[in-house]
């Protein structure tokens, strides 16, 4: 019998891929681990509640990015995330918990802080093209521009960040 | 610089899930797919882009059509098994089918620690239902007991997390719902103790000292989260206790519904009775609203989470005048409902009932040998539930009565 099986594969297989990566995504916006988990799993639920509608997606990654946007404008909606400057007067760090437990470098984290002072429109496909490693196309159909939109403020934002870290 | 750029974006592109999380989310979302299929997909001719989409032949319909039929009768047991009571043949298919699928899909810690407080509540209305039929067994409270604690426990660990993380609204909630709900199973407890036959009443009595423990954790976590509130700043307090009203509003709101759609069923005095509660809900909303107003944030807050105990204890005292057939006779069945919550200190145990058996049969010697199988039996019973301090335990004074319809 032909279920909905093969279906389920390709989406499992979809998780394995871009967990990590949505998850990521989603930290370097929240700073908060627990958060982040919970964002991604429900990034991939909604994802998938979507999809078994029979609703079609062009581009799953980059849905998969605009959901979590989605996901994570909602929940800053509802409660205010810390910022990362009090966070980091606290003595945070972007830490990674992997099995290796490297920590990643302090340059990192200042870069990281750098790229909140960024315009806001700057900040999100900076981080799409260089954090989460999207194409200009791919963050085009995320955030819903044109490519040439979306290239544009790649340029400038990494100028910005640039006069910033000179 | 562009290489330095990049070479700082790679170290951060570093950061990832465990392993142990990956495939804890990978499971989680494999649970979640299978409660949500797949429904026939919609186009045909296209050339799909993500291979979701397949052409509709006949075949795949029919495919279809057999996992619909599968996935809808494994909805309608499903559906079945949420009225099942323990020793029931889908009681198994209620707890390690419907529970665990909810438990799965609850993705929050808000929504973890509620779904633990209402499973732990759910067990307590199980008990309570198969001691009104004289089907509390003691290896049965045994293993609800067992489980009763085992969420209610699970509820107070994910409260206390949610409060670690500075999450004090949510804590707030998941412990007003909680403690609002043991309250109102203890009073009912109470009144069932007595009842039907000496085995069921030793297992009421067991699963009152469970209930009464949990109460008090319920209760310390209170006094300790309202004290945060009050020594926050106060613009944060005042956030906290805004927060708090609007639960406690809908809360009550959603009681007010729920008693509506049960009106018929309930009776006009334990509706009336319950109306009253609610109104004491609304007051206790008022009171709140004037410390707000005077920026006593503190005590605004501990109003409005006092007012979301009360209306959640109404609605399951609601429920089991419902559920449990207890049924008000002249004067109304008097549930304590004007007892003050907030006496907590001198609440605990101290909760009474006597039930008195026509003829003036001692409270507790009830006879079983005068009743026939399937006959409607009715026993009148002489209800005093004071809360009040633990010397005059069985003092009588307040007294009324209730009939209880088994």
């Amino acid at each position: 019998m032909q279920g909905p099986q093969p279906q389920h594969d390709e989406f499992l297989q979809a998780y394995d891929q871009y967990a990590d990566a949505i998850f990521r995504h989603c930290y370097y916006r929240v700073y908060d681990r627990e958060k982040a988990k919970e964002l991604s799993q429900e990034c991939f639920m909604k994802t998938w509640e979507y999809l078994s509608q029979g609703k079609k997606v062009d581009n799953l990654r980059a849905f998969l990015y605009r959901v979590a946007n989605n996901l994570i404008i909602d929940s800053s909606r509802k409660k205010k995330e810390s910022s990362l400057d009090a966070m980091m007067e606290e003595g945070f760090e972007p830490r990674e918990t992997g099995p290796e437990k490297t920590t990643v470098a302090a340059e990192a984290g200042q870069m990281i802080a750098l790229l909140d002072k960024l315009d806001e429109k700057y900040r999100d496909v900076v981080r799409m093209r260089y954090l989460d490693d999207l194409s200009p196309k791919e963050i085009a159909l995320a955030l819903g521009e044109s490519e040439n939109v979306v290239s544009v403020r790649i340029h400038r934002g990494i100028k910005q960040l640039r006069e910033y870290m000179a | 610089m562009e290489d330095r750029i990049e070479k700082i974006f790679s170290e951060a592109r570093r950061l990832s899930l465990t392993a142990d999380e990956k495939s804890a989310g990978r499971e989680m979302l494999r649970s979640y797919m299978a409660l949500t299929p797949m429904v026939a997909p919609q186009q045909t001719a296209k050339k799909p882009a993500f291979g979701f989409a397949r052409a509709w032949t006949h075949k795949t319909a029919a495919a279809f059509s057999v996992s619909l039929a599968v996935l809808l009768s494994a909805a309608s047991v499903s559906y079945a098994a949420e009225g099942a009571l323990p020793g029931d043949l889908l009681y198994p298919v209620k707890v390690g089918v419907n529970e665990e699928v909810r438990a799965t899909v609850a993705v929050s810690a808000q929504a973890k620690a509620s779904w633990e407080a209402e499973r732990a509540e759910r067990r307590l209305a199980e008990a309570e239902q198969l001691a009104t039929r004289g089907r509390l067994r003691a290896e049965t409270r045994i293993a609800i007991e067992a489980q009763f604690r085992n969420h209610a426990e699970r509820a107070q660990k994910g409260i206390a997390e949610l409060e670690d993380s500075s999450d004090i609204e949510a804590a707030a909630n998941v412990n007003a719902h909680l403690e609002g709900s043991l309250r109102a199973h203890k009073k009912i407890i109470a009144m069932l103790a007595d009842d039907s036959n000496d085995d069921d009443d030793t297992q009421v009595n067991a699963l009152e000292a469970s209930v009464d423990h949990e109460t008090q954790a319920a209760e310390e976590f209170r006094g300790k989260n309202e004290a945060r509130v009050a020594a926050e700043a106060s613009t944060e307090a005042k956030t906290a206790a805004e927060g708090r009203r609007g639960a406690a509003v809908r809360k009550i709101a959603e009681v007010r519904a729920y008693l509506a759609a049960n009106r018929a069923s309930l009776g006009d005095s334990a509706t009336a009775e319950a109306e009253a509660r609610l109104d004491e809900a609304d007051a206790t909303v008022a009171e709140g609203n004037a410390k707000l107003d005077a920026g006593e944030n503190g005590a605004a807050f501990a109003l409005f989470a006092k007012a979301q105990r009360q209306a959640q204890e109404a609605k399951l005292l609601i429920r089991a005048g419902n559920e449990l057939k207890i049924k008000a006779k002249a004067g109304g069945l008097r549930l304590d409902l004007n007892a003050d919550v907030n006496a907590a200190a001198n609440d605990r145990g101290d909760a009474t009932v006597r039930h008195e058996q026509d003829g003036g049969a001692p409270a507790g010697s009830t006879d079983d040998g005068d009743q026939d199988a399937g006959k409607d039996r009715r026993i009148d019973v002489k209800t005093d539930l004071r809360i009040g301090s633990g010397e005059d335990r069985h003092g009588a004074k307040g007294g009324t009565d209730a009939k209880l319809d088994l």
